[in-house]
This record gives structure tokens, C-alpha cells and sequence, in this order.
């Protein structure tokens, strides 16, 4: 449904979807949210029924990399954070 | 006559006090055997299993959640288990593994301070422990060299910006991690305005120790360290088995058998529905301040003075987050570095709780990413914000100190779990002396936000549980009044100990784990020279 | 000029006392420039090594050396009276540096590397005694080495030094270079880098021809140090070299692991500059030689990749491929790539010359024992993973590394050779044994033909064999 309505729209990106009418419309915000959701948090559904679709790849990591971990991964040395002593543009 | 015993001494519980306790007794010579119930896990497996569970809000769901060793949330049995028919739910961290409930915790090492320890007598409130700081102190220091705590010694820890607090015989046997920027940036703005920010001293090695790794900074200390540079429990279960105590995992003791007043046999049973008895000269309980008292009072024992389970304390808080104007970067380095400590002591103490406010330092993209996603925020969009929000992200998790009340209690539900054992049924709630103190954590959280010219993005005011599980075994110099002695034996029966933060009978506003095996060693080292 | 001259005095008469004292000895006594040199000289050649088991008890020996042949534990070489050296007089010490000789005329073994030692100069010899000396005298009884047969023949050893042991001093080569006669000296007579990196034949000497060309210690292998560019190290820079040896670290490339990374801690990098310099200079004018198996160099295999999207909630956890045991293990600091951190304080395991090497057992003796070094006062560690994984674990993780970023070629590592490493089991030496007892047993023939023959022309004609 999500798809053929930004097809027909001509859309281009994601950018000018979210700027669109159909953006605005109750069905398919819910579905392009939850297949966002999906691909940023790694994760479908919640609690006993949340199913993983990913951790190291979810997207909610992506645009941090270069300044601070994906948890339970080192990006340098010991100690080494203690050294920076500016903030990244953020 | 002579009388075959299974072992000198049986540990109930394979955490950090029950294997501290157990691996003392085996280097001083004593026969040991350690009952687990849980099983045994690599570190390597618990670690893959973190990154495999899809709801990553309940860290507790890397932990497998067996029937005959339900934790305190996270899996079908668990969520089912602690039955809370109080205001509260209170649910704070508790694993049933070799290695107890450290494999997931924060690694805060800190000291009770000398006042602490004198509440009723100082401030009128709550109850003194029967022993000073003084007889603690030794003990404190063994135990940071066991645990392998980075601290600063010259920190004033009562947060009075004085000198070095409280006194110590020894340095810490590791310098403290280097602070981030966040947390040099944060601590020198709130300093200015009077809040006495101090580090706080932790079980992570800031250097290679005793065979661990130091901290790469992974951030991932809770819900399990992925090298191994923080401390848990397992540590000393394996060096207590390498001194020769023996460690039987799956192995849920359901009874205390005595003979008079000496505890003769402990019964546990198998997930297979095995039971087996074994018989010591004396027994330690270890199984946390929770299992210990529902063990005792499943076997009606030690509980003369009817305060088993009762006096059940947490350090209950509240928190909030932040999002500063400028950009700090929380995520590097530990999860957690540095507390306000302003009130941490005082004659305030007469009227509102102590309060701690510890700095977090998670990595916070999950619920920036969430709470973004939920706003309905896409695209390149999205991205950006997920940058700029996280990189300004500020949480303050705000502990409170409870004082002791009877009507905090952990007793038997009627509910049985797996193994037809009774679940255990708390009643908890805050009192005024908690809500007084909440008022004032606003106020300083608005305070903070103000100094960081921050948003305040959740200002939660529910209560939280803050993962510490005391009183339910309560100390005191008075059978009448008190499970066990400053020696943490049981008053009823003499070959009974019990080494558990559940025997504190104030536990300051700081994480209790130190106190928990300052106080295992000393009776380890006491039972040792005594049978 | 009084005060001089009261001083000159003064330390002749401590002089004096001394001879005395020492007369039994022979032995000068020591001053401070004199105990200074010899210490810096124990330490490249680094005689704790075999002679201190930790350093509160350095040099009262009781190292365990493993050989084929049984276990030798090494001698007290403290001052001490009853159980140390504290009796040797000068010239007993330089008879068993320079002739591999004890104080009763015995022969030495050769664990004991003299065929390195006799090239000391003799004042650099006394000046290692007088470290020695200097140090407090441990009381420590070292029981007898318990060799197997033959090798329990201390005579044979004779025959050893016949094959194997040219005795003398370095003689310096005037046609080459300062530094090159510097770095000679420090290699063969000093830090005596062939005891390990040079292979022995049967005879036990050292392959005269392949003279650094790699060689095994114990679990773990030395590697390759010529300068053939694919199985040396030709194609290292200096400042590779200098600073592999000087910190055990060159950067991106490789990281001194086992006993070369012990050599590094407690040798190498307490050496002044100039010393590493000259190695260097030495070393890149020796042979150049490549071995059968060495098809690349040791730091030219792998690539990163990360094949996380294939992992993630994917894997059996109750029975982990070597793939999942690396991201259980190692991705932590590795990576899931295996790229370590861009500042390297965790290596790549891509181009990295212990991954990338042509035999898998410095990777596998690394899992299982980790890594512990501690250079101008930074440690660096990693965990010994022996502790917590089976030796089909390891075997699975060490082949998941080797197909990823190693050797392919040489990933088929098992369980039964990880419990080899991991015991340090030596291979059973049949044709050593076999050659040593047979050149014994022919000498004492040998011998014992001609006295029988001389015997018997001394009897003339009759019973050859009567007694007298």
C-alpha cells in the first residue's frame, strides 16, 4: 500500500516523503514509523514478543560511529577517551 | 565419636559475597561445597546472547530465564515471580548464575561513610549498626584488593569538597579510569554551583589485574562486561573452586534442617526434581537479600525476633534526562563516572532522605532513536537528530536512602513456582522521609538543568528501583530486634551465618556491594579460625 | 688534592680488604662502573630468562626447561655459599661461560647457550660475575638435572661440543662497520637471538645455513628473521624493527607475543637506543632464507569483513561455530571485522604477522595464554582464553581467524593439537635418541676395541681376553 502510494506520488527520497501529504495520512505514517523502527532500533514488536532484526547494523548507530561505541564494542584503546578533550560537532 | 560431614562449611549462592566467602574458607583449609542454583554460563555466551535479545530495554533478558532459578525480570518465569501486593513494584536487579547478579551491574565500589553506620544515634532516624566503621575498615580495604576497585583516595567521599573521606589504611589498588570530557565538562559546571561532584570509585580495572583485561571502553558494563575488565562474580567462584571448594550448579536448596539449635543439613533439589541433603558444621547463606530470608523462612529458622524479611530497603529514586545546549558526548569510556554527592550526609538527615545523584554515561541512542521515531521524525532528518540529541544527552539516575520499616517485608506468596517452591511475596513502599528528599532531587535536577542550560526531555518522577537489596536480614546488637550479630551469625543458631547485603541495617545512599564483601570477608576470616 | 688522595687511599685499602677477603676467590674487587656494566650485559643477554622464576627470587634459578629429553631446572646463580656460586672464583665463571665447563670439569649442557657465551669478552664476563655478586644471596637448593638415556651421559656432551661448540671470543670484522661489529657482538654473544630463531639438526647444534631461518620454543615459534622479503623480515622498515624490538610493538603490524614478548619486557627494551640500532644494522646483512611453507610474508594476508548481518540471532549459542566464539570472544576488541581499533591499542588481525604467519601455533598459543607486557611502565593485556574455552573451541576459533584474515591454507587446526600446545608436549625424539645413543655406543666400542687390542699385543699371542 505504503509503497505503490509513493510510487504513484513520485517521491523521491524519504526527505520529501516526509514533507508529503501521504506523510500525513494515519496508515501509512503508522507503517512507514514501524518500518523505520524496524531498521533503526533493530527490533520488531515489544517484550516477550519483540523479535531482533538486527543490533550492530540498526541504524540508530549509524551517524555516532565516529565519536562513541556501539555497546559491547571498543573503538580504541584503554583509557583512551580520556585523552579528548574537545566535543565532536554534534 | 566421630561425626562425617559433607563438607566444613556449605555456601548457599555462588555471587560475589557467597564465592568471597567460600574461596577464604578454602584457602584457610576448610572443606567447602557452593549450592547454585543457577547454571554455569561463559562469559563469551551471555555476551552474544546481550547482543541477540531483541527487547534490549530489560538488560536481565540476556540472562537465560530458567524455571528453577527465576531472576527478577526478564522472561516468562521471571515476570512472574516476585509477587509485589504493595504501592510499589519493587524489582530490583537479581540473577540466579555461578557468579551471582554482578555478572550485570554498574561495578560501584564505594564506602559506607563512619556516620552511616550511626543514623539513629546522629540524626534520630532509622537504626545504628552494631559495629563502627573502624572494625569495617580492614575489611574494605581487602575487599577492593579482591575486587580490584580504581578509585581516588584522596577524594572527600562525604561530599564536603574537603580533604580525603572517608579515612583509609590503604590506597585503592587501581588509579581511577580517566573521566570523560562529559564527565570533566559536567563536574566543573556543576562544582561552580556548589553540587560537590566526586568520582565514583568502581570494579573496573583501569589497568590489567589479576588476569583481567583493563577497560576498553565498550560501554556495555551493564548488562555484561564484554572482556571481562569489570568485576563479577564468577571471578571468585572459579578462584574458590581453583583453592578446592566444590561448586554444584542447578542446585536450588529449599531447607534448613536443624537439630536443636545448630543447623545440621541443607536440602536442595535439582531441576530434575533430585532433592539431596548434605550435612556441614556450619552453613553460610548467600543467596541475596531476597532468596535468604524466603530460604529461612521456608525453614523456620533464625527468626525469633520475627524480623525475616522484614525492613526490606532499596536505594528507591527517581531520574531524569537532559538535553544539553551543547554537545558532550556521554557514551565513551564506562556507563556511569561520578556522583553529586552534596547530600550525602548532614543534620538534613533528620528530616529527608540522603541523596545521591549519579551521573550516567550511556551510550543513548536507543531511546533518543525511539523517542525521535515516535515523534514521527524521518530521513536524513532523523539521522541528524539522532547526532545532535545524543550527543547532548544528559542522565542523572537519583538515589534515595530508605530507612528501615517492618512493614517492607519479603514473605512466602501463596503462589509456588517450578519446583513447588513458594515465590516470594514483598510488600514495599516509600515513606515521607524518601518523598521529602524528592522534592529537594527536583529541585536540584531543575537546578541542573539550568546550569547545563538543558531541556529536561523525561523528567520521570516514578519511582525506580535501584538494584540494591537490603535490611531483609537485619543486623542489630538486640536478638530481640535483629536477624543476625555484627559478626553476621544468625542469634538463633550459632553454626549459621549470613553473607548478604540484606543484613545491612542502613546502607547509606551508595551501591552496597563493598560493604556487602567487606562484611563476608570478616566472617569468612572469623568462621575460618572458629571451626 | 689530599682529600684525592685520602680517597685513592681509602679505596685501596677497601681494595685491599677485599683481596683479602676474597683471596680464595681471586676475585677483584667490584666497583660501581664495573657492576653497572655488568648488569646492563645480564640484561641483554637476559639471563633471568632461564635463571629467575619471578623477581623477588632473581636469580636463584629452578626454571623448568623442557627438553625432548626431560626436564632441566635451571642453577642458583646468586651469591650464596652452599646453593648458589657464592664459591666461584673468576676463573671458574669464565671456564663455564667460555668453555661450558663447571667447577668440577664437567660439561655443561647446552640449554646453558656458551656457544653463544665463549664469544664474551673476558672483562665482560667479570663484569657479569660482579653484577651477579652484587645481589643478595638466595638460599635455594636446585636439584640435579634428570635427563632420559642416553641423554643423562654427561661424556657425551663431549661429543656435542666436538660437533657443535667452537670456543673463543668475538673477534671483530674489520671490513665492516662500527655499528655491524656493535650489532654482532649483541646478537651472537650477547642477546644470542639463535638459541631460538635458528633451527637444530640432529646433532642438537644449531643448522650451520640457516642460521635465523625460524625455529620452535617450547608451544610457540620464532619466526623467520632473515632478510628474505617474503619469509623474513627484509620488508620491514627500521623504524619497524627498532620499534618492534624496543616495545614489542610495530604498529599496524606486528605485536611480540609469548617468550619474544617476555624477551621484549625484561631484555630488549630496557637496551639504550643505540644497541636496538645496531641490531638492526646486524641483521640486515645476514642471509636472506625462505622456508618451503612460506608462500607470503606473514603480514600480507586477510581482509576486513564483518559478517555480522549473517550472525546476529542467527547462531546455536549451546554449540558455536568458530565464527560465533569470535564475536563472543574476540569482536569485543578485534572487531567484527577484525580491523582492532584505528589507533591499534587492539591489533588488526589483518596483515598481521602472527595471524598471517605460515604455522598456526603462536595463534593458538596466544588464545590460550594471552598476552602480558610491560614496557616503560604501560602494560598492555590480553585474556588467556585457555581458562574458559575447550581446546575444540579453540581449534574452531583459531580456523574461523585463519580462513577470515590468516592462512586458509593452514586452517585445520584440532582439538588434539591444541591439547598438545596447550601441555607443551614434546615430540618424542626417536632419531635424536636413536642417533645419540648410537654415536655413544659406537665411541665406547671404539674405545673399548682399542684397549682390548692393545691389551692383547702387550700379552702376546694367547687368550686375548684372560684376566690379570
Amino acid at each position: 500500500m505504503l509503497w505503490r502510494a509513493i510510487t504513484n506520488a513520485a517521491l523521491p527520497d524519504v526527505t520529501a516523503f516526509s514533507a508529503s501529504p501521504l506523510y500525513g495520512e494515519a496508515t501509512h505514517r503508522a507503517t512507514a514509523l514501524a518500518l523505520l523502527s524496524a531498521f533503526y532500533l533493530g527490533v520488531v514488536g515489544s517484550g516477550d514478543a519483540a523479535h531482533l532484526i538486527g543490533y550492530e547494523a540498526a541504524l540508530m548507530f549509524a551517524s555516532t560511529q565516529d565519536v562513541t561505541p556501539i555497546p559491547s564494542y571498543a573503538i580504541a584503546g584503554p583509557g583512551a577517551w580520556g585523552a579528548i578533550d574537545q566535543a565532536a560537532p554534534g | 565419636m566421630t561425626t562425617q560431614f559433607d563438607a566444613d562449611v556449605i555456601v548457599v549462592g555462588s555471587g560475589v559475597l557467597g564465592s568471597l566467602t567460600a574461596q577464604a574458607l578454602a584457602k584457610a583449609g576448610k572443606s567447602v561445597i557452593i549450592l547454585e542454583a543457577g547454571p554455569r554460563m561463559p562469559r563469551w555466551q551471555l555476551l552474544e546472547r546481550f547482543r541477540n535479545v531483541a527487547d534490549k530495554s530489560d538488560f536481565n533478558r540476556a540472562y537465560p530465564d530458567q524455571p528453577w532459578a527465576p531472576k527478577s525480570s526478564g522472561g516468562p518465569h521471571s515476570d512472574d515471580y516476585l509477587k509485589n501486593v504493595g504501592p510499589l513494584d519493587y524489582r530490583p536487579g537479581m540473577l540466579k548464575l555461578v557468579g551471582g547478579t554482578t555478572w550485570n551491574w554498574r561495578s560501584a565500589c564505594w564506602r559506607l561513610l563512619p556516620n552511616d553506620m550511626r543514623l539513629k544515634t546522629l540524626y534520630g532516624v532509622g537504626r545504628d549498626w552494631p559495629i563502627d566503621y573502624a572494625a569495617l575498615e580492614p575489611w574494605y580495604a581487602l575487599a577492593e584488593r579482591a575486587l580490584g576497585v580504581s578509585g581516588n583516595a584522596a577524594d572527600d567521599q562525604s561530599g564536603r569538597g574537603g580533604a580525603a573521606f572517608p579515612p583509609r589504611s590503604q590506597d585503592y589498588p587501581l588509579p581511577m579510569l580517566p573521566w570523560t570530557y562529559y564527565t570533566r565538562t559536567i563536574a566543573a559546571q556543576v562544582e561552580s554551583a556548589g553540587f560537590a561532584f566526586c568520582d565514583e570509585p568502581s570494579a573496573r580495572a583501569s589497568r590489567p589485574y589479576d588476569g583481567r583485561p583493563a577497560c576498553a571502553g565498550t560501554n556495555n558494563c551493564t548488562p555484561i562486561c564484554p572482556i571481562g575488565a569489570q568485576y563479577s562474580g564468577d571471578v571468585h567462584a572459579t578462584l574458590a573452586e581453583q583453592a578446592g571448594a566444590e561448586l554444584r550448579e542447578n542446585a536450588v536448596a529449599f531447607r534448613l534442617e536443624r537439630a536443636g539449635a545448630k543447623i545440621v543439613a541443607v536440602h536442595y533439589q535439582s531441576p530434575d526434581g533430585k532433592t539431596t541433603r548434605l550435612t556441614a558444621r556450619a552453613f553460610v547463606l548467600a543467596a541475596h537479600g531476597i532468596e535468604t530470608p524466603k530460604l529461612l523462612l521456608m525453614s523456620e529458622l533464625a527468626n525469633s525476633s520475627d524480623q525475616v524479611g522484614r525492613n526490606l530497603m532499596d536505594h528507591t529514586g527517581i531520574g531524569v534526562t537532559l538535553l544539553a545546549r551543547e554537545s558532550l558526548w556521554p557514551g565513551q569510556g564506562p556507563v556511569q563516572q561520578g556522583a553529586m554527592l552534596h547530600w550525602r550526609d548532614g543534620e538534613f538527615r533528620r528530616r529527608h532522605a540522603a541523596i545521591k545523584h549519579a551521573l550516567g554515561n550511556a551510550v543513548p541512542n536507543r531511546p533518543v532513536a525511539a523517542r525521535l521515531l515516535a515523534q514521527g521524525v524521518i530521513g536524513p532528518e532523523l539521522d541528524r537528530r539522532i547526532r545532535h540529541d545524543a550527543a547532548r544527552t544528559v542522565q542523572l539516575a537519583t538515589a534515595f536512602e530508605m530507612l528501615p520499616e517492618a512493614s517492607n517485608r519479603v514473605s512466602l506468596s501463596s503462589s509456588k513456582d517450578a519446583l513447588g517452591l513458594p515465590k516470594p511475596q514483598i510488600h514495599y513502599d516509600v515513606n515521607d522521609y524518601v518523598r521529602a528528599a524528592a522534592g529537594v532531587a527536583q529541585q536540584d535536577h531543575r537546578r541542573i538543568a539550568a546550569i547545563l542550560q538543558a531541556e529536561v526531555v523525561d523528567g520521570d518522577a516514578a519511582w525506580r528501583n535501584g538494584d540494591h537489596i537490603l535490611g531483609s536480614t537485619i543486623m542489630g546488637a538486640d536478638p530481640r530486634d535483629s536477624v543476625v550479630d555484627g559478626d553476621c551469625r544468625t542469634h538463633d543458631h550459632e553454626n549459621l551465618f549470613l553473607a548478604t547485603t540484606g543484613v545491612m541495617p542502613a546502607g547509606g545512599v551508595v551501591d552496597p556491594t563493598l560493604t556487602g564483601a567487606a562484611l563476608a570477608l570478616r566472617l569468612a576470616d572469623l568462621l575460618g579460625r572458629s571451626i | 688534592m689530599v682529600v684525592a688522595a685520602a680517597a685513592v687511599a681509602g679505596a685501596a685499602a677497601v681494595a685491599g680488604a677485599a683481596v683479602g677477603a676474597d683471596a680464595v676467590n681471586g676475585a677483584r674487587a667490584a666497583d660501581a662502573a664495573t657492576i653497572a656494566r655488568g648488569r646492563y650485559l645480564a640484561t641483554a643477554a637476559h639471563c633471568a630468562a632461564c635463571h629467575s622464576v619471578d623477581a623477588e627470587s632473581a636469580f636463584a634459578g629452578g626454571v623448568a626447561l623442557k627438553t625432548p629429553f626431560g626436564t632441566l631446572l635451571t642453577p642458583n646463580i646468586t651469591p650464596d655459599p652452599q646453593t648458589g656460586i657464592g664459591t666461584w672464583s673468576d676463573e671458574q665463571f669464565y671456564r663455564a661461560l667460555h668453555w661450558g665447563l663447571g667447577v668440577q670439569g664437567e660439561h655443561l649442557y647446552p640449554l646453558f647457550p656458551y656457544d653463544a657465551y665463549t664469544k664474551l669478552r673476558r672483562e665482560d664476563v667479570l663484569a657479569i660475575k660482579a653484577y651477579l655478586f652484587s645481589l643478595p644471596a638466595i638460599h635455594r637448593v636446585i636439584p640435579p638435572p634428570q635427563l632420559r638415556f642416553p641423554f643423562d651421559q654427561r661424556w657425551l656432551l663431549g661429543l656435542w661440543k666436538l660437533l657443535n661448540f667452537r670456543v673463543g671470543e668475538f673477534q671483530p670484522d674489520p671490513s665492516r662497520s662500527a655499528d655491524w661489529n656493535r650489532g654482532a657482538y649483541l646478537v651472537e654473544a650477547l642477546a644470542n637471538c639463535g638459541a631460538c630463531h635458528t633451527p637444530r639438526n640432529l646433532t642438537l647444534g644449531t643448522q650451520s645455513g640457516a642460521q635465523f631461518a625460524g625455529a620452535m620454543v617450547g608451544s610457540w615459534r620464532a619466526y623467520n628473521i632473515t632478510t628474505d622479503p617474503v619469509g623474513g623480515i627484509a620488508d620491514w622498515s627500521n623504524a619497524e624493527l627498532t620499534a618492534y624490538l624496543s616495545t614489542g610493538v610495530a604498529a599496524h603490524k606486528a605485536n611480540a607475543v609469548g617468550p619474544m614478548a617476555d624477551v621484549v619486557e625484561h631484555s630488549l627494551s630496557l637496551l639504550p637506543a643505540q644497541d636496538i640500532a645496531d641490531i638492526v644494522s646486524y641483521m640486515r646483512l645476514v642471509p636472506g632464507i625462505r622456508l618451503r611453507t612460506q608462500g607470503q610474508s606473514r603480514f600480507s594476508w586477510g581482509r576486513l569483513h564483518n559478517p555480522v548481518i549473517d550472525v546476529r540471532g542467527n547462531e546455536d549459542l549451546e554449540h558455536p561455530t568458530g565464527r560465533t566464539l569470535y564475536y563472543g570472544n574476540c569482536a569485543a576488541c578485534h572487531g567484527g571485522n577484525g580491523g582492532g581499533t584505528p589507533d591499534g591499542a587492539y591489533p588488526s588481525l589483518v596483515h598481521n604477522t602472527v595471524v598471517g604467519a605460515s604455522e598456526a601455533n603462536n595463534l593458538v598459543m596466544t588464545l590460550l595464554v594471552g598476552v602480558h607486557r610491560t614496557v616503560q611502565g604501560h602494560t598492555v593485556a590480553m585474556p588467556a582464553f585457555g581458562a574458559v574455552l575447550s581446546d575444540a573451541e579453540i581449534a574452531a576459533l583459531a580456523n574461523y581467524v585463519l580462513n577470515s584474515y590468516g592462512d586458509p591454507g593452514i586452517a585445520h587446526v584440532d582439538a588434539a593439537i591444541v591439547a598438545a600446545w596447550r601441555a607443551e608436549v614434546q615430540p618424542t625424539p626417536a632419531l635424536i635418541t636413536a642417533f645419540w645413543t648410537a654415536l655413544g655406543a659406537g665411541v665406547l666400542v671404539l674405545v673399548g676395541g682399542t684397549y682390548g687390542w692393545r691389551r692383547r699385543r702387550r700379552r702376546g699371542p694367547g687368550k686375548p681376553w684372560a684376566r690379570v
